[in-house]
């Protein structure tokens, strides 16, 4: 048994390396492949061909292609990106500062998350076929049925325009350096409060269903019933000895959002115009600042694959009956 | 459910296409003389494709207008329709969510297939914005017409002038207030004035006549008819989702039968390619090729097909497999049946329904995807009416009308939650 589960681990560290070699062979190919030569943003063609030729050495693009790839390798995975064109820094501190912001604020929700769901869903089974209970579940319903962004502006209509309680953008006040440092602390709490309340309400209302259905199903089992014979007080029932069986499924739900947590928060830093990842790389397609483009689908393409690969390896240990069919 | 409750309900929704109907009885007339014109004189070429989508939309309208009268007497007891009540009688049967989920289907693609009919003006129409912008649902503009023949060069036939005349939204001057000053008329439009000589107006008996247009919905910022784009939004929206998952469903189906069948070697190598492309990070990827190719209607069908296969593949694969192993498969194959008679012929249908969940599923997928794309600019790109987009230029004017943001999230909710329940209620009813 635990052999199979390491053979299975296995496996997937080894698809996990063989996709990123994928994605960066892919875009380095199509970089070359697709029109327009990054060469010339450094190049005016009055300088005469002899200077090209010595721009050209000098940028190594007279090698062929695979020593040029190599040389790429090399830089990239010693963490050099190049030069942005417009931000006119290291592409790598610009992405260094941008994915604190992204982590920190995915991170926080996916344990407010846990933190939220679990409760919720105790709260769920006892008053089960309650109006408390269908109500919330069709509302979840309803909230998983929204993108991440409409339940955004739903929150900054809310929390921002009607009642004035939070700010509906940036990471911090303009007057963010004049204060000391518990202030700042604050003051960043208080614009993380809405970016950080949309993620966390869209994963529960995704994890909450299954949650609530697992805990409906394990206990109808007939385990259950004997307990509740003996006498086991219900609270006790349902934290002991529901629970800890729901747990498993809930894990590989968990599992999934993991995956999916850097695209939804991507879509969030976008609505509350936070300085993380997803906002740097969609600005830069705007402004065609390329090699900022490509360190941040390398660097977003690595967190996936990582975020997919922890998945799995979570539901391997935990659910090896799961095959992996779809989950909607 | 009880029967007599589903037949209101039906009763409800074979309304709406009588009431729309009526609502666009004037487009619907002059789309009748076009046809007529085109039959008249049997030059096709000439049509253009608006023309066309205005004639498809009216045949179809006309087909569901039929269906309602249908419904209608069958509901009042003049005819009796046996198809019909076995078809109240399965519902009755079934869930609510199904009922639920299969009429607003049939709604989406009624406005979708009828946009052009349905929608009260062109969706991309704007005219004299500064005092047509953002306004809020329900108001009513005031315009007059330009005279025809002042911007027309070509000397049509009647019929198309009918056309011209009543639909060349661009002839419209919408105003505030009136004055008539001898021959010339001021035109006031909030702040500032506009004077034209009344001959270049449309008159009766010497004074300008005044139309006035609804906005139900409202505006949006460059006055453009909100009702209108949110139509022609989720027209685009179940375009893009119904051809890419059409795409993902014969991409996937091949694969997965392929690898269900043959076993072996075939069937772990495609797995894995499965496996692959289910962890590969697809919307960074998508990001990127848009970030390069720029974008359109037809790689965002592309891209979303080929980003959706994988599921149905490894549902197919595995209920394919399910089902080799029952008896009726094996007595075939040593019957001597081919292979590709079997799955055509008995495994197809087999599986048919948990795959058509999994293709409405990763429709609702798609739509979300599409709009979220749309809502941070790498989408669809404006004018075209998309609801990504239009949510993004409400959340730009959240603080003066939250009505368009509110109104086009909404549109989006109901959608993506119709096909949800559309899904979750045939799972319900495949499970019985």
């Amino acid at each position: 048994m635990i052999q199979e589960q390491t053979m299975v681990i296995l496996k997937r560290l080894l698809v996990s390396f063989l996709m990123i070699v994928i994605l960066v062979v892919a875009i380095f190919f199509m970089m070359h492949l697709l029109p327009g030569d990054p060469f010339q943003q450094y190049y005016s063609p009055e300088l005469g061909n002899r200077i090209a030729e010595q721009v050209k050495t000098k940028f190594g693009l007279d090698k062929p292609v695979s020593i040029q790839f190599i040389y790429w390798l090399k830089n990239i995975f010693s963490g050099d990106f190049g030069f942005s064109l417009v931000y006119k820094k290291p592409v790598s501190e610009l992405i260094s500062s941008s994915i604190t912001v992204t982590l920190s604020i995915s991170l926080t929700a996916f344990i407010l998350q846990i933190i939220l769901t679990i409760p919720l869903g105790l709260f769920l089974l006892k008053h089960n076929g309650k109006k408390v209970d269908l109500l919330i579940d069709k509302l979840a319903l309803v909230i998983y049925s929204a993108p991440s962004f409409v339940v955004a502006i739903i929150l900054i209509y809310a929390g921002s325009i009607l009642t004035r309680l939070f700010p509906s953008s940036q990471l911090y006040s303009y007057n963010f350096y004049e204060i000391n440092s518990i202030e700042r602390l604050f003051d960043l709490l208080h614009h993380l409060t809405l970016p950080v309340l949309t993620l966390t309400i869209t994963s529960i209302s995704f994890s909450i269903r299954y949650l609530r259905q697992s805990l409906i199903e394990i206990s109808n089992q007939e385990f259950v019933t004997t307990l509740r014979s003996t006498g086991i007080p219900e609270n006790i029932l349902r934290r002991k000895h529901i629970l800890p069986n729901a747990l498993i499924s809930y894990i590989t739900i968990l599992g999934l959002e993991i995956g999916s947590l850097l695209s939804k928060t991507l879509i969030t830093e976008m609505v509350f115009s936070l300085p993380g990842i997803g906002r740097l790389m969609v600005g830069s397609i705007f402004t065609r600042d390329y090699p900022v483009i490509i360190a941040c689908v390398m660097i977003s393409g690595f967190m996936v694959i990582l975020g997919n690969l922890i998945a799995d390896i979570l539901i391997a240990r935990f659910n090896p009956k799961f095959s992996f069919e779809v989950i909607t | 459910m009880e029967a007599r409750k589903i037949k209101s309900v039906f009763l409800i929704f074979s309304l709406i296409p009588i009431f729309l109907l009526i609502f666009s009885f004037e487009k619907y007339i002059i789309s009748l003389l076009l046809l007529y014109q085109i039959i008249s004189s049997l030059n096709l070429k000439e049509i253009s494709l608006i023309e066309l989508d205005h004639l498809v939309s009216m045949f179809l309208l006309t087909f569901f207008v039929l269906n309602s009268i249908v419904y209608l007497l069958f509901y009042f007891g003049f005819v009796k329709i046996k198809l019909m009540e076995r078809i109240i009688k399965k519902f009755s049967s079934s869930s609510k969510e199904f009922l639920s989920g299969f009429l607003m289907i049939i709604l989406i693609l009624f406005i979708t297939l009828n946009a052009p009919l349905i929608s009260p003006i062109d969706p991309n129409f704007s005219k004299d914005v500064s005092i047509t912008k953002l306004l809020p649902p329900l108001s009513v503009m005031n315009y007059i017409q330009l005279k025809l023949n002042k911007y027309s060069t070509i000397e049509k036939n009647l019929i198309q002038n009918k056309l011209l005349e009543n639909f060349d939204e661009e002839r419209r001057i919408y105003f505030t207030d009136l004055e008539i000053k001898d021959s010339s008329l001021i035109i006031h439009k909030e702040r500032t004035k506009e004077i034209l000589n009344i001959k270049e107006i449309e008159t009766l008996n010497d004074k300008p006549v005044i139309k006035s247009q609804i906005f139900i919905l409202g505006t949006d910022e460059f006055g453009r008819d909100l009702l209108s784009r949110l139509i022609y939004s989720i027209r685009l929206s179940v375009f893009i989702a119904v051809f890419s998952v059409l795409i993902s469903f014969l991409l996937g189906s091949t694969i997965g039968y392929i690898a269900g069948i043959f076993g072996g070697l075939v069937d772990s190598l495609l797995m894995r390619l499965v496996d692959f492309f289910l962890s590969f990070p697809i919307l960074f990827f998508v990001i990127f090729l848009i970030a390069f190719v720029g974008n359109s209607i037809l790689l965002l069908v592309i891209v979303f097909g080929f980003s959706g296969w994988m599921y149905v593949a490894r549902l197919a694969r595995n209920e394919t497999i399910a089902c080799m192993k029952k008896e009726f498969i094996q007595t075939l194959v040593l019957m001597g049946q081919t292979k590709f008679k079997i799955i055509i012929k008995h495994i197809l249908p087999n599986t048919f329904s948990p795959i058509l969940i999994t293709l409405i599923f990763l429709m609702s997928n798609v739509i979300i995807a599409e709009s979220a794309l749309s809502f941070i600019g790498l989408g669809i790109q404006p004018p075209t009416p998309t609801l990504g987009g239009i949510i993004k230029s409400g959340y730009d004017y959240l603080s003066i009308n939250g009505w368009i943001a509110f109104s086009a999230s909404l549109t989006l909710v109901i959608i993506v939650m119709t096909f949800n329940l559309f899904a979750e209620g045939i799972r319900k009813i495949s499970r019985n």
